[in-house]
């Protein structure tokens, strides 16, 4: 690996295009889970207040 | 039986809840073992180990195209047959194709100095890519612009029917014009194909990514229900808080 870095002139752009889309799916995967929980937190939320009416 | 009936929120929470969870597991499974096998192919006797880029560019790629096409099918189902799930899918989906099409722009260019010398040419497929990004931002930006959901909804899904057109160049555009940008690679008639080598692994990265597409845009699209169903639960409690106001008053 550390060879192949060293040696490969191609491996800085593979390196490039492997972590940007590391960086862009990973932040997306990150953002759709954590909305998915506050939205999980908002519906019982609003169902604890319409139950209490 | 219709298939109208999944359009039924509740009826697509029901049939979606035990699938999300096994389709992230596969997600991942597949994406480990696609991702392992692209990085350690020998080097392309053209490209060198430039090649293993395309494990990524090609999928993402694909799905750029292919999830503005399915935006703007659930688009117009929603505006012909004003079904609310339709929509919310449609806007589910919005950011995980700007995700996938941003990752073709950056992989492209990136393969492309190397390759051709250069980061970045107008060409037709390119630039239709490009515009297609825009498009999908705008889509974004406009459903978050627009306070009233229904309204956000329609005006939306009309700016994603008339995006169409690019993303239907940014598949066709190298069969119409001369690009620098190649035709399809993927053929199966036999003495054209890709070998093997390359071919396979990047089947398992195509069906990685699908996989991955499937799983975000269940757990996107349930989360807009979730909340819509939040936003209806408080409209409701505040209107009974008036009446009850209102009844307390007179």
């Amino acid at each position: 690996m550390i060879a192949w870095l060293t040696e490969d002139p191609h491996a800085p752009y593979v390196l490039t295009a492997y972590g940007a889309t590391a960086a862009v799916l990973g932040a997306l995967i990150l953002f759709s889970l954590r909305a998915n929980a506050r939205a999980r937190r908002e519906v019982a939320e609003a169902e604890r207040e319409a139950g209490r009416q | 039986m219709s298939i109208w009936r999944y359009a039924n929120p509740a009826e697509f929470m029901r049939l979606t809840g035990w699938l999300v969870g096994p389709l992230w597991a596969v997600a991942g499974l597949v994406l480990v073992v696609g991702l392992v096998w692209s990085l350690s192919v020998p080097p392309d006797y053209q490209q060198g180990t430039t090649v293993k880029i395309l494990f990524i560019h090609v999928p993402a790629a694909l799905l750029a195209i292919n999830t503005y096409a399915l935006m703007a099918l659930a688009s117009a189902i929603g505006l012909i047959r004003r079904h609310p799930v339709s929509f919310l899918v449609a806007k589910a989906a919005a950011p995980i194709g700007a995700a996938f099409t941003l990752v073709a722009l950056i992989t492209g260019a990136v393969w492309g100095q190397p390759m051709w010398g250069t980061w970045w040419v107008w060409d037709a497929r390119l630039t239709a890519v490009l515009i297609m990004f825009f498009f999908y931002l705008g889509y974004m930006a406009l459903w978050a612009a627009i306070e009233e959901p229904e309204k956000a909804a329609e005006l939306s899904g009309v700016l994603c029917l008339v995006g169409v057109i690019f993303a239907f160049l940014s598949r066709y555009a190298v069969n119409f014009w001369a690009t620098l940008h190649q035709g399809a690679s993927l053929t199966v008639q036999e003495g054209q194909r890709v070998d093997d080598t390359y071919r396979l692994p990047l089947y398992l990265m195509m069906l990685g990514c699908y996989l991955l597409f499937a799983a975000l845009l269940l757990t996107r699209a349930r989360t807009e229900i979730r909340l819509r169903r939040a936003r209806a639960l408080r409209q409701r409690s505040a209107a009974l808080a008036e009446a009850a106001q209102e009844g307390a008053t007179a």
